[in-house]
């Protein structure tokens, strides 16, 4: 047995139309069907057909500069009229460098893939996020998943600043002292 | 908002529900990979834009219609990086080698001078030649010798500048 992806609909944001074909093809060949992947290549018009469609997972490149997918996950994210801001995101881009994934990290993407990417990564980057766990944060500065992998740190343990305030982390940083 | 009153919770994952179970087929992923490996897009008017990008942003640095580091790096960058993605993915391999290259120290870089336009602009005439003579991949001798000595310039820069 296999992922169904009869019932998914998927955002695809893309810099050429060229590009989305190809990612749309690969998609497909991941079964999932064609009529169920949608193109846009704005922030705007992908904001437009999210508004309508409420995808359930958006894929987006970085866009041109400066930071189109950038903008476009904000607004998914803090846009009050956002259908769902909890929607996934997968950025794609062509560098990796550490100032960016940062960037896309601390705007809420779920995830990052770097161009060109071989089927073997995408597969596993969908994976990772349909069987994310991860808790959601909302707050002041910040809205998407939760940025501490606890699997590669360890688990925290200590109080939750965002939830019981920053006091009851300097009590217990006192306590521990 | 005040941050006391942030939320940490987990929202519903609605995805999970709608695909159930199993993960991704081992065959299916290696059909995409064969999209991937042997799609016929055509990457020469895709490739063709992003230089006439590139060549339009290093003009106007050195015209100085650019006056601005930040907006210079990320007119000069933009094109580079979708040079860098869109490479790789269209089975030229050499253009994504050669802009990792350039790639890996302009993100770096807070000023713009007249050598690193230097180097842009070799960049620009080689991946030109790359690209007008369909030369996809390392195998070819021209590819080798231009991607090994763009290479060698841009470590004889990031050595210079110790980036």
């Amino acid at each position: 047995m296999a992922y169904d992806f009869k019932n998914v609909n998927i955002l695809v944001v893309e810099c050429s139309s060229s590009m989305y074909q190809l990612l749309k093809t690969v998609l497909n060949m991941l079964t999932i069907p064609n009529k169920n992947v949608y193109d846009a290549y704005t922030p705007k018009e992908a904001f437009g057909k999210f508004l309508s469609v409420k995808h359930d997972l958006i894929i987006t490149d970085w866009l041109e500069n400066p930071d189109r997918g950038i903008e476009l996950t904000r607004m998914i994210r803090q846009n009050p009229k956002s259908p769902n801001p909890y929607v996934p995101i997968i950025m794609t881009a062509g560098s990796g460098h550490i100032h960016r994934v940062i960037k896309a990290r601390d705007v809420g993407v779920s995830d990052y893939v770097v161009k060109p990417f071989s089927a073997q990564v995408l597969a596993n980057r969908l994976s990772r996020i349909i069987e994310d766990n991860r808790q959601f944060v909302v707050c002041e500065k910040y809205v998407g998943p939760d940025r501490r992998r606890p699997h590669i740190k360890g688990k925290y343990d200590g109080p939750e600043r965002r939830v019981a305030g920053i006091d009851a982390v300097e009590a217990s940083s006192a306590q521990h002292a | 908002m005040d941050e006391k009153k942030s939320k940490v919770f987990k929202p519903e994952n609605k995805l999970k529900e709608k695909v159930g179970d199993g993960g991704f087929l081992e065959v299916d992923v290696a059909r995409a990979q064969d999209v991937l490996e042997n799609n016929d897009i055509d990457f020469k008017p895709l490739a063709n834009d992003l230089l006439d990008q590139l060549e339009g942003a290093i003009q106007k640095v050195k015209s100085g219609e650019i006056t601005s580091g930040k907006i210079a790096k990320d007119e000069l960058v933009y094109p580079l990086l979708q040079l860098k993605a869109q490479g790789g993915m269209f089975n030229y391999p050499i253009i994504t080698q050669i802009s990792t290259d350039i790639m890996m120290f302009l993100e770096d870089i807070q000023r713009i001078d007249l050598n690193l336009l230097k180097i842009l602009t070799s960049f620009h005439k080689s991946t030109k030649i790359l690209v007008d003579l369909e030369i996809q991949d390392n195998s070819n001798p021209v590819a080798k010798q231009l991607h090994q000595e763009l290479k060698a310039v841009c470590e004889r820069y990031h050595q210079k500048k110790k980036i």
